[in-house]
């Protein structure tokens, strides 16, 4: 009930703003608003509730409609409100059996009968076949409201015969309901909850249904917390979210670049990081394309041994070592355990825990290494360093992986 | 000595005509394409020497008495820079973008160097403009295949393409220290 009074107030104030409007029964209206001031802000909302279900009904009849809320509330504060309620019109008594249920106060069961509005309206026509009634009854039933704000538990017999006179079946109900005490007070409770129970219900469905779109965010919210985490006054967009991580990885990619360029170590600004890393790779083109040409000047007639070469190369990229070989003729022999040799060095940078077999296999294969002891210790600092360049270098790319794990 | 070195090259024809048709078509496992740059650097420097040296003995026959002009030291140049640019692509293998594009441009004689050295021209008339746009226009230009990049993918090839050019750069040099001073004209 709660809920659905919070849901409904912002009807509330339109349906004030209806009551101003010019209508036959403006003194009444107006005697309502006060009434509603008075009693409790709850009543406004179900103000709100007639207002949006028979907004083509004339002023009079919403502030008929209003007024049997009105009375509805009463009757929950008094009993002697439920006597004013009769007038409404011989529709309720249809609604009765249906909305008898509204008492009990399951409010989840007052969601199940949505048609409700639909008799509401229904009822509203049947109201509008009862105007001049209607009419007639409006000057006592804001002399009853008076009289109730005035003094609400002697008016019942005031408002009672007024009703009598008026309406037969109400009236019979009416006394049944005299009779019957706060059950037949229920009951016409009911009648008029008729539109308590529409817009109740309807304001439970938009409770519900903002309760749904509430869990359905959080469930959203849930599948962008389980990837990405947002710091405290980070926005939780999805968009926000790719964006940052896109912007985590540039700037992870940055640093790496960074280490990789000399002289970009203090370079804080990405243009000049971006100039930097262009002019490098630019000068490392030129210097390929000099060295091809260098190469090619090589006179061609002359032929050499690859493996030698190869492992100066090894060995000048150590550092070193190379005036140990210098014309090794043995070396040039040995090319098919120099190729094997390789292939396992390949295969250990594949699986590191090979390398104390790798090197003792190249101990077994190189016997020519074997002789000179400086290079076979040159072989394992090599080794060493492939494995642990191989560290090195897988490292970044566990990390890229772990970030599209991330994505 | 230049007779048993003769013998031994012939030795070794054998071995660098199989190594070079292998280097120019993917013959090898993919488990053996060098992801470290030591590894690498021995990777390439086994593809480059042989197909140096392939080069070497193409000429020999042909150019004997032209060798030395200037067009066919321009032409073994170029042979040479593809050679080198295509083992190393051989020998990061298809994993990486930059490589596939290097291959692709090498392998259907698409110009290499537009990529390299067009960035020198554009880079005049970009640059004024300023920006990082055409800051990456000019590495997308630079790392071959970048044009199809998205910038976050773009710096981690050019990553990966500045380590295997160092290492590039420095086996060539390696080659080129070692050979011995005779061979030089």
């Amino acid at each position: 009930m709660s809920l659905g009074n919070n849901s409904e107030f912002g009807f509330g104030q339109k349906s004030e703003n209806r009551f101003n409007c010019p209508s036959p029964v403006i003194s009444s209206s107006q005697q309502f608003e006060n009434y509603s001031e008075t009693t409790m802000t709850a009543e406004s909302l179900f103000f709100a509730g007639w207002d949006s279900l028979i907004s083509s009904d004339s002023n009079h009849q919403t502030n008929q409609s209003s007024y049997d809320a009105l009375t509805l509330e009463s009757q929950r504060i008094s009993d002697i409100s439920h006597l004013v309620q009769c007038p409404s019109g011989a529709g309720f008594n249809k609604l009765d059996q249906r909305l008898s249920c509204l008492e009990s106060g399951s409010y989840v069961d007052t969601m199940a009968p949505l048609g409700g509005c639909k008799e509401a309206n229904h009822e509203a026509t049947n109201q509008e076949e009862s105007l001049p009634i209607s009419k007639d009854e409006i000057p006592g039933q804001s002399i009853n409201a008076k009289k109730r704000k005035m003094k609400p538990e002697g008016s019942t017999v005031d408002s009672r015969s007024q009703f009598d006179s008026t309406q037969g079946v109400n009236v019979e109900e009416q006394k049944d309901i005299s009779l019957a005490g706060k059950e037949g007070l229920k009951e016409k409770d009911d009648k008029k909850h008729k539109s308590e129970q529409s817009s109740v219900a309807r304001a439970q469905k938009v409770t519900t249904k903002q309760a749904k779109d509430l869990s359905q965010n959080s469930d959203s919210s849930k599948d962008g917390y389980i990837h990405v985490r947002a710091r405290r006054g980070q926005a939780t967009n999805s968009h926000s979210l790719a964006e940052r991580v896109r912007r985590e990885k540039i700037s992870e990619r940055m640093k790496f670049l960074q280490d990789l360029v000399p002289g970009c170590n203090k370079i804080t600004g990405k243009a000049v990081m971006l100039d930097e890393i262009i002019n490098y790779v630019q000068s490392l083109q030129r210097q390929v394309e000099f060295l091809s040409m260098k190469l090619a000047t090589v006179n061609p007639e002359l032929n050499f041994d690859i493996e030698r070469i190869l492992s100066k190369d090894i060995l000048h990229s150590q550092g070193g070592g190379s005036s140990i070989f210098g014309f090794c003729q043995g070396m040039t022999a040995s090319h098919p355990h120099l190729n094997g040799f390789q292939q396992r060095t390949m295969q250990s940078d594949n699986s590191i825990h090979n390398i104390q077999n790798s090197a003792n296999l190249l101990k077994a294969t190189n016997m020519q290494f074997c002789s000179l002891p400086q290079v076979r210790s040159v072989w394992d600092n090599e080794l060493q360093s492939v494995v642990q360049m191989g560290f090195v270098s897988n490292a970044p790319p566990d990390i890229l992986d772990m970030h599209g794990q991330m994505k | 000595m230049p007779n048993i070195r003769t013998i031994k090259t012939t030795q070794e024809a054998k071995t660098t005509t199989f190594s070079s048709y292998s280097s120019s078509f993917p013959m090898q496992p993919m488990h053996l394409s060098a992801e470290t740059p030591t590894s690498l650097k021995t990777m390439f420097a086994l593809r480059f020497l042989r197909a140096y040296s392939k080069i070497n003995r193409y000429k020999s026959p042909s150019c004997l008495s032209s060798s030395s002009s200037s067009s066919s030291i321009v032409r073994r140049c170029k042979r040479i820079k593809l050679a080198a640019y295509a083992s190393m692509a051989r020998a990061v293998g298809p994993k990486r973008a930059w490589s596939r594009a290097l291959l692709h441009k090498v392998l259907h004689r698409t110009r290499l160097h537009q990529s390299v050295t067009r960035p020198k021209v554009s880079g005049a008339g970009n640059g004024v403009a300023g920006g990082a746009i055409n800051r990456t226009d000019k590495l997308r230009r630079l790392v071959p295949g970048g044009e199809r990049m998205d910038f976050c993918s773009l710096l981690g090839e050019t990553a990966n393409y500045i380590q295997c050019l160092t290492a590039q750069v420095h086996v060539m040099e390696g080659i080129a220290d070692s050979l011995p001073p005779q061979a030089w004209f």
